[in-house]
């Protein structure tokens, strides 16, 4: 548009329903794109019916909220319909047959409009000055304000009603099968840790118990989405593991410190391992505490002088002291061993039965981390699986239940659990998992997997030959066959031995192989 | 706000006023003798206005003679009336050379103009002739010139062509080709009169003959007015307005309806765009506007596209009209070319 006086006063007029129409576009696009919004959630949400995507609606909603509304104050500060747009609109709303456009046109097209189109420009300005802005440009909700709202509605039944909800035979529908099953794995993870802790009277053990049955039973309920069962998974994992530090912050507290913990040459320095032994250790002190005690009270010391049951109850407090056993225990353990250097078996056996309360007592807590560790185990797997299903989309392999822990339980092999790797996270499969061949867990790799006790059945008689009559034919063709040249006799007794020795050893011995082959050999070169 | 209110020191002002008052004063005329048909006479006053031509099509006896020898008595022209006939030759319109003798008995050859040689035309039942005969039209109404003999004589302005064709009788008839009609600015149908119609003209023809149309307006002012109404102004969105609406009626653009993509063999030809804008003008000038608005182009639209648009078999097969292609294609325009105001 040129800079004439008539120009001028144009814009002038036409400024108030620019802005007006700025404002109800910037509405418009508040309203198409809060639709487009609620339409990707909507089609989002639906989608997580058939695969299983996260949908975190709470956590977005506010970040989509904001982004509308930065948009919409964005675009009602800075956009500005061009004024021919705003002369036509006000053309039509108005009735003024293209009055405006038309001179709007007609100032931008000439510098000087003359004659008739100068005409038309004051004729324009005539109706422009009359022009309402009010009427022309209102400021109203949007003609497809009803989309979003719609679309918003729809959401929020979803979310009410349909979140969750997962078609069956899809991967969102094997994933919300897998949630199930590990719900009532944690259901059982819960009831274990609640009868272990109430066998074992293990105080951290029942005060967790019910949260993660808890967390089993919400997982076991219809419509859990993934990203809600894996929060709740987490939380009981959180719980677990802020409880384990407890105890363990307590076993830290009671065991001597500075030694607790301390690790030994050849000794492993995980700390599950470093627990497990010293566990061990703390039970066959403990063992060797009830045996003394046991002793004292029956009042003779079983037979035992009072050197000896001096020396031995010296033995025990050095042990304790070398354990790191609490200093209460070993302060009990000291005055039972003075009483009992003294003669004072009554007062020796008072002082060893309150020390074995004591390191009872420590037992109990490690005990508590133990089962806690397992049930942390055991719940991280549940975590593992889903995620897994959610990755894989929920295949039969990650729907296998959780079953108990297998390795927690100390093996009874000789390998312990790789040292220096993270005691959160499970160990591979290996020796002490099950039948399939190390991969790392073990520190002797390709050592025999270690047996079950028992009695080892001989698979093969030594010394005697086949019981019954034997036939022997030999194999000259194929499909043919011919009596033996030599037939089948038991052997002298010191071959029989020898091949006895022979196979005993493993590998066999060169020479027998040897012996055999020519054996062999010595029967091919026959007619 | 109409033009009467701009200041009278404007010479264009006063022009435009004396459009709109020549206008009305000629419409006037018109009605004061043709009993109702109101739309009709504003067609035909808005194609004189415009320099075009037009063709009326109308069961005998509506009046379509009286409409035009009315108009030329109000306008102050020549007027002739050609009967076309089967029989009827191209020389008995156009004119001939005839051999004369002069007053020293020497003969020449004279050309003796034709009726066409008018300035206003009413080429009666113009599908009765054969299409040689039509044809010898085409000339006179776009060049408003006439070759003969190896000679081009020009027709004296302004020029009018007002043809009449009967829809009902076709036995016998030559339909006019799509080259001719083309040249039509509007293509105008009569109606029936209504009842209270039928009885006005039942009282003016059967009683005492009452004074005919006066003359309003001559020839030259009437030229100037023409050349007038072409200054009006145009928006650039109301010739994309036109321009759309026009493609529209084509079958082949995506831009194209529904309606022309189906029952459209050929759609308005560039001379109906011309005839929009032109007739625009005249129409926005005699309702006192000084530039043409989109709603002119909608009021236009059926008079100057129907007979530019040319139906495919299906389109005649079920009964398909023009008429119905246009407004769905005006409909479409409307749709396209509205403002819209997105950030």
């Amino acid at each position: 548009m040129n800079e004439s006086a008539e120009a001028r006063e144009l814009q002038r007029l036409l400024q108030p329903v620019v802005r007006r129409l700025a404002l109800a576009g910037a509405a418009r696009w508040l309203a198409r794109a809060a639709a487009a919004a609620a339409s990707g959630l909507l089609a989002w949400a639906l989608v997580t019916a058939v695969v299983p995507v996260p949908f975190p609606l709470t956590r977005m909603l506010p970040w989509v909220a904001a982004a509308l509304v930065a948009g919409s104050v964005a675009a009602a500060r800075w956009y500005r319909p061009p004024l021919l747009t705003a002369a036509r609109v006000a053309d039509r709303r108005a009735g003024l047959a293209d009055r405006l456009g038309t001179a709007v046109d007609l100032l931008a097209r000439t510098e000087r409009p003359a004659g008739l189109a100068r005409l038309q420009i004051h004729d324009a300005l005539s109706a422009a000055a009359g022009l309402e802005p009010r009427a022309v440009a209102p400021i109203r909700a949007p003609r497809d304000a009803w989309l979003p709202l719609a679309l918003c509605l729809a959401l929020c039944a979803w979310w009410w009603l349909g979140a969750g909800l997962a078609v069956p035979g899809t991967p969102a529908g094997r994933m919300a099968a897998t949630i199930h099953r590990e719900g009532r794995a944690l259901v059982d993870v819960g009831r274990r840790l609640d009868e272990t802790g109430r066998a074992e009277h293990l105080p951290e053990a029942l005060r967790t118990a019910p949260a993660v049955q808890d967390a089993g039973r919400r997982l076991e309920a219809p419509r859990v989405g993934w990203d809600d069962a894996m929060g709740q998974v987490r939380e009981v994992v959180r719980q677990l593991q802020a409880a384990q530090d407890n105890v363990r912050r307590q076993i830290d507290e009671a065991m001597a410190p500075g030694r607790a913990g301390r690790p030994g040459a050849g000794k492993p320095d995980s700390a599950a391992a470093r627990r497990a032994d010293q566990a061990q250790r703390l039970d066959a002190a403990r063992l060797a505490m009830e045996d003394l005690a046991g002793a004292l009270r029956q009042g003779t010391g079983g037979g035992m002088s009072a050197d000896e049951l001096a020396r031995r109850l010296r033995a025990l407090s050095e042990s304790l002291d070398q354990l790191g056993a609490p200093p209460g225990v070993r302060a009990g353990v000291d005055r039972a061993r003075r009483a009992a250097e003294g003669g004072q078996r009554g007062a020796s056996s008072a002082a060893l039965g309150e020390a074995l309360q004591d390191l009872q007592g420590l037992e109990r807590m490690l005990g508590d981390e133990q089962a806690l560790g397992d049930a942390r185990r055991q719940v991280q797997r549940s975590a593992d699986r889903i995620a897994h299903a959610a990755r894989g989309g929920g295949s039969a392999q990650s729907a296998q239940p959780a079953g108990p822990d297998t390795t927690s339980q100390a093996a009874s092999g000789s390998n312990p659990p790789t040292p220096g790797t993270d005691e959160t996270a499970p160990p591979p499969p290996g020796p002490n998992q099950g039948s399939l061949a190390g991969r790392g867990t073990g520190g002797n790799l390709g050592a025999p997997t270690p047996r079950l006790g028992g009695t080892r059945t001989q698979s093969r008689l030594q010394g005697l030959p086949g019981p019954g009559s034997t036939h022997v034919r030999e194999i000259v063709g194929p499909g043919r066959a011919a009596p033996a040249q030599h037939v089948a006799a038991p052997p002298p007794p010191d071959v029989a031995h020898e091949i006895d020795r022979a196979l005993s050893q493993d590998p066999l011995p060169p020479g027998y192989v040897t012996l055999v082959r020519r054996y062999f050999d010595s029967r091919g070169g026959a007619p | 706000m109409s033009l009467a209110d701009r200041p009278t020191s404007d010479l264009t002002a006063q022009t435009a006023d004396e459009f709109r008052r020549t206008f009305g004063l000629v419409r006037g005329e018109l009605s004061r003798v043709i009993v109702g048909h109101q739309e009709l006479l504003d067609l035909v006053v808005t194609a004189l206005f415009a320099g075009g031509h037009v063709l009326l099509e109308g069961v005998p006896g509506l009046g379509k003679t009286l409409l035009v020898r009315t108009l030329a008595q109000a306008l102050d022209l020549r007027f002739a009336r050609i009967q076309f006939t089967p029989d009827l030759m191209p020389a008995d319109i156009l004119g001939t050379n005839l051999v004369v003798q002069d007053d020293a008995g020497r003969r020449r050859f004279e050309f003796q103009p034709g009726p066409i040689f008018a300035q206003i035309v009413l080429a009666d039942e113009i599908n009765r002739a054969t299409p040689k005969t039509q044809s010898a039209l085409l000339e006179a109404m776009q060049e408003h010139s006439v070759s003969t003999a190896g000679e081009s004589r020009p027709l004296d302005e302004p020029f009018f062509v007002l043809a009449t064709q009967n829809p009902i009788e076709m036995e016998g008839t030559y339909p006019l080709p799509e080259a001719q009609l083309d040249r039509f600015l509007f293509k105008l149908r009569v109606a029936f009169p209504a009842l209270d119609e039928l009885r006005e003209i039942a009282v003016r023809t059967t009683g005492p003959e009452g004074p005919g149309a006066r003359r309003v307006v001559d020839g030259a002012a009437l030229r100037g007015l023409q050349a007038f109404a072409r200054e009006v102004p145009v928006a650039s969105h109301v010739l994309e307005y036109a321009a759309r609406l026009v493609l529209a009626t084509h079958p082949g653009p995506e831009s194209a309806t529904e309606t022309a993509r189906r029952f459209v063999r050929y759609g308005a030809s560039p001379r109906g765009l011309q005839a929009l804008i032109r007739a625009g003008k005249v129409r926005a000038l005699a309702q006192g506007r000084a530039h043409v608005a989109a709603e002119d182009l909608r009021a236009l639209a059926v008079p100057s596209l129907r007979h530019r648009i040319l139906l495919n078999f299906e389109g005649e097969a079920q009964g398909i009209d023009a008429e119905r292609v246009i407004e769905d294609a005006l409909r479409h325009t409307e749709a396209q070319t509205a403002p819209t105001v997105t950030a």
